[in-house]
């Protein structure tokens, strides 16, 4: 396997806070690579970093063997990576198909290419909810729907490899349950997937392999698997104790 | 009767110029966070261009094609030179004091070229003017306002059909979730102004032949547009268009009823009320600003 995106000691600074610090990360092709981490350990700044929304202090980010650090971000979605940013930011005052319209604005030709038209269809095949409001103002969908379309949106430019910050976010578990195998489902079908998520029981069991992020660093990495049943990370995270 | 039907034709007139103003000072805004203070200017470059176009022999239709083009041009220079590059910081505001300069410049490079006196800009549209119901009302005057609703109307069905029109939306929504859908913010602001201060020049040809054209018309219609743009609520198009319309209507009564001499004292002080009743204007809605 090639590595699809490689991240290299970037460190991420807001005037004196530093946000980031000295993070490595590795994504493979088609991999599904999650990041916990609890409140303020950087995990967003560092998804903003190589999304291009924040210029890093330091470090290099290779994406398909060439170097985006410090890139703008609507060049970087260009390159075939999109992110769905915490708290989704989607646009409130515009209709759903509009959102949709406007995540496919990277690809050539914009709007209303055929290949667009398609890919609009797919995502009312995944969710069908978005179909029936496809019409009405994105600010007027409930919280799940509006997360429904910011993957829908972060989808449409085609990405290679999808960065989720905070999916879960104010969501009910039953919107959780539908969303999550949504996102098993595209990563089978070959995209990559960079998951930041605080419900570390949830993340660990979907990724293939984990970061732990504590205090703006990677304090442990490894398959999910055995994450899971390292002591540190059940004490810090998972909310329990072993049981023995 | 016909005097206020009077009051109100020519008070639509003049209310259609704050309108195209105030739409372009929202167009500006949406794109940029910002207020280009020369763009009164911008409608006093359209309108003296195309006199002194017109004075070297050029066919009507083009000098007003080239004043416009002129009128892109400056806006387009405009926000490279003076707005983006305090576009970084958030609470910067320098662009108050870039773009009063150079609103300042040009009026004064104006007086120089143009000289100090008003001239009319010649239109078959205020030949003699039609009477309706014994009001007496140039066509350019029912013209103005048309063409502001009708600039609108061209604005919105832009917005939600193309992508580009769709991007300036995002833009002015937010500028982190414009940018990771791959939208230049920058592009999105170039075309902005350009198409702010196409709207400028040719509200300045169009109200040149009911008012005269001269190097200082610019700053009274731009802080006029400005203040119906606030009020109307400058996130908002319509918005801003109905309050400019309404603005002109009042300004007419209060010329005819009271005095020209109250028309101001009048005008800003129902601004200000509006502003103290309505903060974010009388259609606008609240602006987020993350610093
Ligand atoms: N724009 C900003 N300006 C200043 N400081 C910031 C900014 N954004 C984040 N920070 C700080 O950087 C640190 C890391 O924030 P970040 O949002 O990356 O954490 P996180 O792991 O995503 O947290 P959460 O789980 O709450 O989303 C925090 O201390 C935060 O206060
Ligand atoms: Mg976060």
């Amino acid at each position: 396997m090639a590595a699809l995106l490689e991240v290299k000691n970037l460190s991420v600074t807001y005037g004196h806070v530093e946000a980031v610090r000295d993070v490595s990360l590795l994504v493979e092709e088609g991999e599904y690579v999650s990041i916990i981490g609890n409140n303020g350990a950087g995990k967003s700044s560092t998804l903003k970093a190589i999304a291009g929304v924040v210029k890093p202090a330091a470090g290099e980010i290779v994406l398909d063997g060439k170097p985006i650090a410090g890139m703008a971000s609507y060049d970087v979605v260009r390159r075939g990576l999109s992110m769905v940013p915490e708290g989704r930011l989607i646009f409130a005052d515009q209709t759903v198909e509009d959102n949709l319209y406007l995540g496919a604005y990277s690809r050539r030709g914009g709007g209303r290419s055929a290949a667009v038209s398609e890919d609009l269809e797919r995502m009312f095949a995944l969710f069908p909810i978005l179909k029936d409001r496809r019409q009405q103002l994105a600010g007027s969908l409930s919280g799940g729907e509006q997360q429904m379309l910011a993957l829908s949106r972060g989808l449409l430019s085609r990405p290679r490899l999808l960065m989720i910050d905070e999916m879960s976010l104010g969501l009910a578990p039953r919107v959780l349950e539908t969303l999550f195998p949504v996102i098993e489902k595209l990563n089978r079908d070959g995209l990559a997937i960079l998951l930041v998520e605080q419900l570390a029981t949830v993340a660990l069991r979907y990724a293939h392999r984990s970061y732990v992020m504590e205090d703006s660093r990677i304090l442990l990495s490894g398959p999910s698997g055995e994450l899971a049943s390292d002591e540190r990370v059940i004490e810090a995270y998972l909310g329990r104790r072993k049981a023995s | 009767m016909s005097a206020a039907l009077q009051y109100f034709l020519a008070g639509l007139g003049i209310g259609g110029i704050y309108a195209l103003v105030a739409i372009g000072f929202h167009i500006m805004w949406s794109s940029a966070k910002a207020v280009n203070f020369a763009h009164g200017d911008t409608l006093m470059l359209g309108a003296v261009l195309t006199i002194v176009f017109l004075d070297h022999g050029i066919a009507m239709p083009l000098a007003i094609l080239l004043s416009i083009g002129v009128a892109i041009v400056f806006g387009v220079v405009l926000e490279r030179v003076a707005i983006r590059p305090f576009a970084d910081n958030a609470a910067s505001i320098g662009w108050m004091l870039t773009t009063i300069a150079i609103g300042i410049m040009l009026e004064s490079y104006a007086t120089i070229e143009f000289g100090a006196f008003a001239r009319p800009l010649p239109s078959p549209g205020v030949d003699k003017p039609i009477i309706i119901f014994g009001a007496g009302v140039f066509i350019q005057e029912l013209l103005i306002p048309f063409v502001a609703v009708l600039i609108v109307v061209l604005l919105g069905i832009f917005q939600r059909r193309t992508q580009l029109g769709r991007a300036m939306r995002a833009v002015a929504f937010n500028r982190v979730a414009a940018g990771i859908v791959g939208i230049n913010v920058l592009h999105v602001a170039m075309f902005s102004f350009a198409l702010a201060s196409a709207l400028g020049g040719l509200a300045g040809i169009l109200v040149a032949p009911v008012i005269q054209a001269s190097a200082t018309m610019g700053l009274l219609l731009g802080i006029k547009g400005f203040a119906v743009a606030i009020i109307g609520g400058i996130t908002s198009a319509p918005g801003v268009v109905i309050a400019g319309l309404l603005y002109g209507i009042i300004e007419k009564f209060v010329d005819g009823y009271i005095s020209t001499a109250a028309r101001e004292a009048v005008g800003f002080s129902l601004v200000i009320i509006v502003l103290m009743l309505f903060p974010q204007g009388l259609f606008g809605r609240r602006e987020l600003v993350k610093v």
